[in-house]
């Protein structure tokens, strides 16, 4: 066996499995999904699937990830495998490797944004513009309109690679005491001003604590949110990413422990260390400055877009009423601890790929920690590339959505059903250094696996949607109705008749179209087409009309047609992903049979002597 | 709001108390500490 890891120091394994769980989504989604889900009554339910679910699968992912180690094992076909001798486990297994590898595909392109906007900070790039021209810059930054981008890519990818390569204490580890740290002292410096904001200096219109009560203050129909599903899949789907569960990185990070190591105190040490990180310092940056500058009605509808658009086209442009030195301070502190977050969590995402192959075939870990960075690269390009035809977010939808909770059904089933409940606290409590709440083992066995069945149940009819290809078809849809109401609304214009207007050379207003129109079109409509057509005069001659609404017609029918071949292209794109990401799976579960056969040789080798 | 964001801070600091310490008693199961 060639896999010698091991952690160097207690505290370095925390901060790494903090650093694992501590990632963008705790800056950038958590505030985001507690404003659209009910402000500070989100904070129940978020709370209550942090204790029944959240705890409960650090816990099991912990100890089996070190039971797994004590065979040897670290990636969960072969951790999986050692709990029972069934074959099917050792495919779940594969989820655990194949969600790393996707999300790390699309997740390390978002990482080297962070990097770019970093060292755009420092440059000085936004000093002096604009909010629209900083939001502008963020566009064209996307819109991979030169070679910017690609190059911070290549460089996250090569640091990841790097780091991963120097090993588990000489690398990861070290990135994570020093990454994890300075992510707090920054998360912290910009938490304090923003809730200090004060209206009035600094540009502010509001006081940062107008956010934070608005991100905080419960909903008015309490009752009501409370109550309602979407909510729960809310909080219950943030307790997922922000944890890190159902990935297989926390089983291959404890699968580095020794057998007698403890894993209660060392998984609620980071777990809480990750909810201390979101929920007090993601809630105090990110909702509050925005508020102080544009007020609440205007972030409502801001935060629609979802939150990447406040952190990088609106903070760094806030940033710069703050003067020139603090700009570039608080913009090098924002990004530098979205850096942080983000590369502490791709190293995760690295470790349990490397494990498996330096296990399995015995490579040496800088080749494997090169593969993976290969694989990162190729599988991150239909990202990068083709990121506006849904690509990204495809793969962020099976990869980093679905299958983290499907893996999390199959492993929690298998570790307290089929291992057994009494074997498997055993497992949880073995060397602990806390007493671990009796309860837990009730809700390990009962009430995690039954919240998790509901979430996957609550999920399959998007997932049937999204298989048929129902989304697109709907926005098609949209498109063709609105181009059927075009056309209609086109021939009754045509058949309008102006010629009393014409031979007398009357001027036409928006009202005398409208009103002869009414009882065939709704008023919503006319309003929307053809109040346009008047813009920046109140009267036009009937002949100047007719050319308009001709123009404005034959544009709106080309862009409509547009938009129906972009949605194909995008059909296309996101099917070709799909298949993309079943192949990978697949190829994976061949290398877990290729494995599988060369062990049982070996083991009959070895049986034979 | 305050209650929450109070008990996390405090178990944090709990937490990683208990891991200091128990680093201590048990410097055995540590070397490298």
């Amino acid at each position: 066996m060639s896999n010698q890891e091991s952690w160097g120091t207690r505290i370095g394994l925390i901060l790494a499995m903090a650093g694992n769980a501590v990632g963008l989504g705790n800056f950038l989604r958590f505030p985001v999904q507690a404003v659209q889900n009910g402000g500070g009554t989100f904070i129940i339910p978020y709370l209550v699937c942090f204790a029944l679910m959240g705890i409960p699968l650090l816990f099991v992912e912990w100890a089996m990830g070190r039971y797994g180690g004590k065979f040897g094992h670290h990636s969960t076909p072969f951790i999986l495998d050692s709990f029972h001798k069934a074959r099917i486990w050792k495919y779940v297994g594969v989820f655990g490797i194949f969600t790393n590898l996707a999300v790390a595909a699309y997740y390390c392109y978002l990482e080297s944004w962070t990097l770019g906007y970093v060292y755009h900070s420092v440059a000085g790039t936004f000093g002096g513009k604009s909010e629209a021209e900083i939001s502008a810059f963020f566009d064209h930054y996307i819109g991979l309109n030169n070679w910017e981008p690609f190059v911070f890519w290549i460089v996250c990818l090569l640091l990841n690679t790097y780091i991963l390569s120097r090993g588990l204490s000489g690398g990861v580890e070290l990135a994570s005491t020093i990454g994890m740290p300075l992510l707090i002292v920054f998360g912290v410096f910009l938490a304090v001003k923003g809730v200090t904001l004060t209206a009035g200096s600094d540009g502010a219109r509001y006081d940062g604590l107008v956010g934070f009560n608005f991100l905080w203050s419960p909903a008015s129909d309490f009752a009501t949110t409370l109550m309602s599903p979407k909510v729960w899949l809310a909080a219950a789907g943030q307790i997922f990413f922000t944890l890190s569960l159902g990935m297989g990185s926390i089983h291959c990070y404890a699968s580095y422990l020794k057998p007698k190591e403890d894993v209660a105190l060392n998984a609620m040490t980071a777990g809480w260390t990750n909810e201390f990180v979101e929920v007090v310092l993601g809630s105090a940056i990110l909702i509050p400055i925005s508020v102080g500058y544009f007020g609440i009605e205007q972030v409502t509808e801001m935060v629609k877009n979802g939150g990447l658009g406040l952190g990088f086209r609106t903070l760094p442009a806030l940033f710069q009423n703050w003067g020139s030195l603090m700009s570039v301070a608080a913009g090098v502190m924002w990004f530098g601890l979205l850096f942080f977050a983000g590369i502490t969590s791709s190293l995760a995402m690295g470790t349990p790929v490397m494990g498996f192959l330096q296990d399995e075939f015995g490579w040496s870990r800088e080749r494997a920690a090169w593969l993976f960075g290969g694989l990162v690269f190729l599988l991150g390009l239909p990202t990068v590339l083709f990121f506006e035809y849904g690509v990204f977010d495809e793969y962020d939808y099976w990869a980093g959505t679905i299958s983290l909770v499907i893996f999390a059904f199959a492993e929690i089933l298998l570790f307290a059903w089929i291992f057994g409940m009494e074997k498997g606290w055993r497992e949880i409590t073995d060397g602990a250094d806390i007493q671990v709440p009796y309860f837990f083992r009730y809700v390990i066995q009962y009430v995690t696996p039954l919240i998790l069945g509901f979430v996957l149940v609550m999920n399959l009819p998007e997932i049937g949607r999204k298989l048929l290809n129902r989304d697109i078809a709907e926005q098609v849809q949209v498109v063709r109705d609105e181009s059927d109401g075009d056309e209609k609304l086109k021939t009754a214009l045509a058949s309008l008749d102006l010629s009393a207007e014409e031979s007398a050379g009357l001027p036409l207003d928006y009202q005398e179209v409208a009103t002869r129109l009414q009882d065939k079109f709704p008023l919503e409509l006319m309003d929307r087409k053809i109040r346009p057509l008047f813009d920046g005069t109140a009267v036009l001659s009937a002949g100047e009309f007719r050319k308009r609404s001709d123009a404005a017609f034959a544009q709106a029918d080309l862009a409509a047609k547009k938009q129906v071949a972009d949605l194909g292209a995008k059909k296309i794109f996101v099917n070709l992903s799909r298949l993309l990401l079943l192949a990978l799976f697949l190829g994976i579960a061949l290398m877990v049979r290729t494995a599988d056969r060369k062990r049982k040789k070996q083991a009959m080798l070895d049986h034979g002597h | 709001m305050l209650i929450s964001e109070g008990t996390i801070t405090f178990a944090v600091i709990y937490f990683f108390v208990k891991v200091l310490r128990s680093n201590k008693k048990e410097h055995h199961h540590y070397p490298e500490m």
